[in-house]
């Protein structure tokens, strides 16, 4: 992994390396609102009115992921929904 | 609290300051494990890639490099029509998604044969909207900007995601649906709206209609700002410069297709070519007989790109048949992505050899709209007379130039020898009136070869 990549780690004021400490702070909230949006879209208990919405929040959260957090490491999915999951 | 950081974070010039300026060598890493990521994505969920890939003799764990990428099969359309009307109907086995996810219908235009069907989840269609962010952001649209977009709102996609684009910028979008070109002028001009969209012949020929109408397009309208897609028109310089001047406003040229998204964009620096928005794509260009992989400048090949976050329907080494050629450096701007010189200067099937001579239509639009003398309307024909290929074109004299006797030698004269110049090849050419030859809204078709019709 390269220096500007390394995320979290990555020390601020590199000539070459603007951005390491922004875009690790900026990923942990894209981290921390992944995981609000999961929650509340499992815990809707069948509720469609935040099933659906929770389903676009994450659709935007995975936007922020291509912006921000892929450039330091995978995404656990390229979806931002659960394969498996059906909307009703 | 986040973190301070120096110059470029401040800069207002781009929509994702940290991936647009990336150091190369960082941003084709981040490509590798995009490419490798996307093309696991499809092999596990399409049935048709990872039949595909099998055949080939290809596993996703074969991607090391990005010059790997090569082993990875291309396809193209002949491919999706092959699979498409079928389970999960519409769209085939190329579908990585359930049904129920899908949530956006688009179809290509058709125009090279059977429409192809595309899928979007409404993830991808947040994708989509951020490919136009990008390309928008880069030509200087913001939140105070009121945008008009003079398009049908129908099946194809066309400027569907650049309405969704403009109004997360905070723009405020004006759809210009079904409103015949008219009243789309009036509205305009009553909202004083500072943008549009548009196909370059639409541009041009609204701006024909206003003046009919009396209204000025440079004076009465307020708009300062057009990206033109659909057709290469704002890249070819004539073309671009003829709607500059009718509009008095900066042109910005866009490429993308239905099936792979919005992949290219000519910055506020106009620096002679388009950016491939290469944090959202990978590119690759292949020589247009031998398929060798072209990395230089000064070479024209076709393009094959992978969109490299789309999932519902992933566009993985897609040969677009658009033909493009690197630039040569990178641009003014600070935008580490590469430039195609000149937009897409092509299509590979419409590149065609007329007496032996390869020929690309755009090369007669540049001349022809060269010349003040003429109107924006033009068309080709090419048929087969014996052995022989014929070609003939048909242009229409501007308002205001009288185009007869003595000044019709002349004119001709002077004409035929730039066409010549810039494409090699003699025609036969015929003024016809103004008005007379064919208006087209969306894309035009003005190049017609006869010579497989005629069975010669």
């Amino acid at each position: 992994m390269s220096e500007w990549t390394r995320g979290p780690s990555a020390s601020p004021g590199r000539p070459d390396d603007p951005y390491a400490l922004l875009l690790a702070e900026l990923d942990e909230s894209v981290r921390a609102l992944k995981q609000a949006a999961r929650r509340l879209r499992h815990s809707a208990q069948g509720i469609p009115a935040v099933e659906c919405n929770a389903d676009r929040i994450l659709a935007s959260t995975r936007m922020l992921e291509i912006n921000i957090s892929d450039l330091l490491r995978d995404p656990d999915s390229l979806a931002s929904f659960d394969r498996d999951s059906r909307v009703e | 609290m986040l973190a301070e950081v120096s110059a470029p974070m401040h800069s207002t010039r781009y929509w994702n300051p940290i991936l647009e300026t990336m150091p190369r060598e960082r941003l084709r890493e981040v490509q590798l494990r995009k490419f490798r990521n996307i093309v696991t994505w499809a092999y596990e969920n399409s049935l048709f890639h990872r039949s595909l890939y099998r055949e080939a003799g290809f596993e996703p764990g074969d991607l090391h490099t990005l010059e790997d990428a090569a082993l990875v099969p291309k396809v193209d359309k002949s491919h999706m029509r092959g699979i498409q009307r079928k389970d999960p109907f519409p769209y085939g086995d190329m579908l990585c998604v359930p049904l129920d996810r899908v949530t956006e219908f688009r179809q290509t235009s058709g125009t090279t044969g059977q429409a192809v069907y595309q899928a979007d989840t409404w993830q991808d269609w947040e994708w989509w909207a951020e490919c136009w962010s990008y390309l928008l952001y880069s030509q200087g649209y913001r939140a105070h900007d009121r945008v008009f977009l003079p398009f049908g709102y129908n099946i194809f996609v066309a400027f569907w995601a650049a309405h969704y684009a403009a109004e997360k910028m905070g723009c405020e979008v004006v759809p210009g649906g079904v409103l015949d070109t008219e009243a789309r002028i009036l509205k305009m001009q009553e909202l004083q709206t500072t943008a549009m969209m548009a196909t370059p012949t639409y541009v041009l020929g609204m701006a024909e209609k206003a003046r009919a109408m009396g209204i000025d397009p440079r004076t009465d309208l307020s708009v300062c700002r057009i990206t033109c897609a659909g057709e290469p028109g704002a890249s070819i310089p004539a073309t671009k410069h003829r709607i500059e001047e009718a509009w008095g406003a900066k042109v910005f040229d866009h490429c993308g297709a239905t099936e792979i998204g919005a992949w290219g964009f000519e910055c506020e620096e106009q620096s002679g070519g388009i950016h491939l928005n290469e944090g959202l794509f990978l590119a690759q260009v292949e020589d247009l007989e031998t398929g060798e992989l072209i990395e230089e400048p000064g070479r024209k090949g076709r393009l094959v790109i992978t969109a490299l976050d789309r999932i519902a329907m992933p566009c993985v080494r897609f040969d677009s048949k658009d033909v493009v050629e690197w630039a040569d450096g990178l641009c003014s701007c600070g935008r580490t992505f590469r430039l195609f010189k000149g937009g897409v200067v092509g299509r590979a099937d419409d590149i065609t050899k007329v007496k032996g001579v390869l020929l690309a239509p755009s090369a007669i639009e540049e001349v022809v709209r060269s010349f003040e003398e003429l109107g924006d309307e033009y068309e080709v024909t090419v048929v087969k007379r014996g052995d022989l290929d014929d070609i003939s074109l048909k242009v229409e004299p501007a308002s205001g130039f009288d185009l007869s006797g003595e000044r019709l030698d002349g004119f001709l004269r002077s004409f035929k020898d730039q066409l010549r110049l810039k494409t090699n090849l003699g025609y036969k050419v015929e003024v016809v009136e103004a008005g007379s030859l064919p208006r087209y809204a969306l894309k035009a078709k003005r190049f017609k070869d006869l010579r497989k019709v005629n069975g010669a």
